[in-house]
């Protein structure tokens, strides 16, 4: 059972079964993401087999590579975006500096108060990053992987799903500030969403998760430099 | 042969990435200085957008599946993270509308104090 042919098919076939329930189940929320079916159904099919979780991952190397290649592809979206930057480019970027400033700092803060371990406040850290550069920042920065790839997606459902209800309260309505608020709080899940509001909402939205990656790329690093002595 | 081409510009981008990030002792990840290079070798045309674009759709729309491995060793770290279950569903769920409101407020003061159109 633990062979490799085996484990990756469990992956994809795991992950298209989700697919595949997203796509029958139309709900307007788009809450209903394929993680939701795909990680659990795995996860059961480790325990009742018995296979090692090390044995699954060592299997799985090669899908989980292929994330780099990802993020470098992203360029092509930076790139097709060009226009909108050029025209919105320092409300953007100050915009996503402010955001990535508030989404580590506010983590660390609310962390502290409640009296979490440094390790689960590094892994929470990046949470609005898009998931493939997350994991990279928590592992750089003593996170713990699999905890931020959970946070990441948990932030992105739930900008998904509530997102433009508060935006509508807090009376946001300029579509490329729905997009920046969308792209920088919850990644390409929240981007999907907004791609459903408008054209200019979702192109927005996608270049905000580039940005928001090298942002907090170079934030995190310095921010925590200066905040976690702080604690002691 | 589209998807090779592809394929061997990602490869290359993010070696260079990972070069330079040793370099700067993984100060900033490999594949983020990667995804920057691209954009630049895009911008002064060293690259063609069409070489990479049947490989970068593909990626974009199934990048999902890439990180699902990840989520299993969850079950080796759940220990860790059971004890401030939802402590940490609540910072996620709060500072998400923080980040949220904080980003989005930004360009909605901007755009209004320059009288609602969009050009600098």
């Amino acid at each position: 059972m633990n062979s490799t042919p085996f484990l990756l098919a469990l992956t994809l076939g795991a992950y298209l079964l989700g697919v595949w329930v997203k796509d029958k189940t139309k709900t307007k929320l788009s809450v209903i993401h394929p993680l939701l079916i795909c990680v659990p159904v795995i996860m059961a099919t480790l325990k009742l087999s018995g296979i090692p979780v090390s044995d699954y991952l060592e299997a799985n190397r090669f899908i989980t590579f292929f994330l780099g290649p990802c993020v470098v592809s992203l360029g092509l979206v930076l790139y097709d975006n060009m226009d909108l930057i050029r025209r919105n480019l320092l409300s953007i970027l100050v915009a996503v500096v402010v955001g990535s400033i508030v989404g580590v700092a506010s983590v660390w803060g609310l962390g502290k108060l409640l009296g979490l371990g440094d390790a689960l406040i590094l892994s929470m850290e990046p949470k609005s990053v898009t998931t493939p550069i997350a994991i990279e920042l928590s592992r750089v920065n003593g996170g713990i992987v699999a905890i931020t790839a959970v946070s990441v997606t948990i932030c992105g459902m739930l900008g998904a799903s509530i997102g433009p209800a508060i935006l509508n309260i807090f009376r946001i309505k300029n579509p490329v500030a729905r997009g920046v608020a969308m792209g920088c709080a919850s990644h390409g899940i929240g981007t999907s969403r907004a791609l459903e509001e408008s054209a200019v909402e979702g192109a927005v939205s996608g270049l905000c998760i580039g940005l928001m990656g090298v942002a907090t790329s170079l934030l995190m690093p310095v921010l925590n430099a200066w905040l976690l002595p702080l604690s002691d | 042969m589209q998807i090779l081409i592809g394929l061997l510009i990602l490869f290359l981008f993010l070696f260079l990435g990972d070069l330079t990030s040793a370099a700067i002792g993984q100060f900033i990840p490999g594949n983020v200085i990667g995804m920057i290079y691209l954009f630049l070798a895009l911008c002064f045309r060293i690259v063609k957008p069409q070489w990479i674009r049947a490989v970068s759709d593909f990626f974009s729309k199934n990048m999902v599946i890439f990180f699902v491995p990840l989520f299993m060793s969850l079950l080796d770290e759940w220990n860790i993270l059971r004890l401030d279950f939802w402590a940490w569903l609540a910072i996620l769920a709060l500072t998400t509308v923080l980040v949220m409101l904080s980003a989005g407020g930004v360009v909605e003061l901007a755009s209004k104090s320059k009288g609602g159109h969009g050009d600098e």
